[in-house]
């Protein structure tokens, strides 16, 4: 693909995301943090193919390579995309009951 | 898969985690909003393998296996005390994914040969250098609010002119690597000024305004993940990468009006509310 294409892309990614939240109650900016975090680690998509390409175009040493670093950046990445989608919603669980309590 | 779909699938997920953010950003939807950025991650996984011919490599699931049983171990058993610096460690190891991402890609294993090497070198080293400095300041934001690093700023002296030095190194790096083959020589020089700016960078601010410089190395991740997605060619991760980035520097910019701080203030280590401990200033 044309890196003009993705350069573009990013932009107008990057304009839509920064327009996309206004008032965020001071409540929820731990959470929201923390669920962006979780969504960072879509850098796992770049790993994944990473390790596919090497495991299956790649012969010797580079294979190796490739699939020890890639790995370890498939492991990193999952971890921080399961470890941060299942933290925001303890996070928010905890919200729930705390209101809960306060109404009762 | 045929492209025109790739492309189609691409926006609709894109769209969906814009409106997973947006979900997530209202107490009522934030649970909603969660779960649908999740179920796109996952949808984006599988897509990926499925566009890029991948689903047959099984060394894959092994890796992501290994990955979600270490996260969901971290997730459920850390006390909720702990979170802020839970958060801020899952950004850092995100961070390092990128920049792993990133030197594959600069000494060309596991990436499809392009007609464009100077984009792919340059972004590849960007990406590198995003990523270890949201790493290498995570650790150092984990290591404050977990006090095993001083609560307090610490300003060495000349740190200004340290940092500066820290970033023209980099910048010049970065421009180097568009001109060079010698990619060994700019990797070690990017790993290495890359971790130190990360350091010098986040020992600077005090253990209480921790949650916004999380908030911004947050924002720091999707930008870095978003510019390896530019080096391995992969439109989904640039179009998520870069929302990440945007809507997360703007929640960084709502959290100081909230605490009432200015970003630079903060980031130069001039700090007012050093008294309190960073946990009563998270909940």
């Amino acid at each position: 693909m044309n890196p003009l294409i993705l350069v573009a892309v990013f932009i107008v990614t990057s304009v839509v995301g920064y327009f996309i939240i206004k008032n965020v109650p001071s409540l929820l900016h731990t959470p929201l943090m923390s669920g962006m975090n979780a969504l960072s680690g879509i850098t796992l998509l770049g790993a994944i193919v990473v390790v596919g390409i090497t495991l299956f175009a790649v012969e010797g040493n580079h294979m190796l390579l490739g699939q020890i670093f890639g790995g370890i950046a498939v492991i990193a990445a999952s971890v921080n995309v399961v470890g941060g989608f299942g933290v925001t919603h303890r996070m928010l669980k905890m919200f729930d009951k705390k209101k809960k309590q306060s109404k009762s | 898969m045929s492209e025109t779909l790739y492309y189609i699938i691409c926006i609709i997920l894109s769209v969906a985690v814009l409106s997973g953010i947006s979900l997530m950003s209202k107490v009522k939807t934030a649970v909603a909003g969660n779960l649908l950025s999740a179920v796109s991650v996952l949808l984006g996984i599988v897509i990926t393998l499925l566009y890029k011919e991948l689903f047959s490599g099984w060394t894959i699931y092994i890796f992501m296996l290994l990955g979600i049983l270490i996260g969901s171990t971290f997730a459920y058993r850390v006390k909720m005390i702990e979170m802020p610096q839970l958060v801020a460690l899952l950004n850092g190891v995100g961070g390092l994914a990128s920049a792993l991402v990133g030197v594959l890609s600069l000494i060309g294993i596991g990436v499809v040969i392009n007609e464009y090497p100077i984009f792919v070198n340059v972004t590849s080293v960007l990406a590198i250098v995003v990523g270890l400095i949201t790493l290498s300041g995570s650790l150092v934001a984990a290591g404050k609010l977990h006090k095993i690093l001083p609560q307090k700023p610490v300003v060495w002296k000349k740190h200004s002119t340290i940092v500066t030095g820290f970033i023209i190194i980099l910048i010049s790096t970065i421009i180097y690597s568009a001109f060079t083959s010698n990619t060994l020589i700019v990797l070690a020089i990017s790993v290495v000024f890359s971790s130190l700016f990360g350091y010098a960078f986040a020992i600077r601010v005090g253990g209480a305004d921790m949650p916004i410089t999380i908030s911004l190395l947050n924002s720091l991740s999707g930008v870095a993940g978003a510019i390896a997605g530019m080096a391995v060619n992969d439109l989904m991760l640039v179009s998520i990468g870069g929302i990440v980035g945007a809507s997360g520097l703007f929640l960084t910019q709502i959290m100081c009006k909230a605490m009432n701080r200015s970003l630079s203030d903060i980031l130069l280590g001039k700090t007012s509310v050093e008294k309190k401990s960073p946990k009563e200033v998270v909940a």
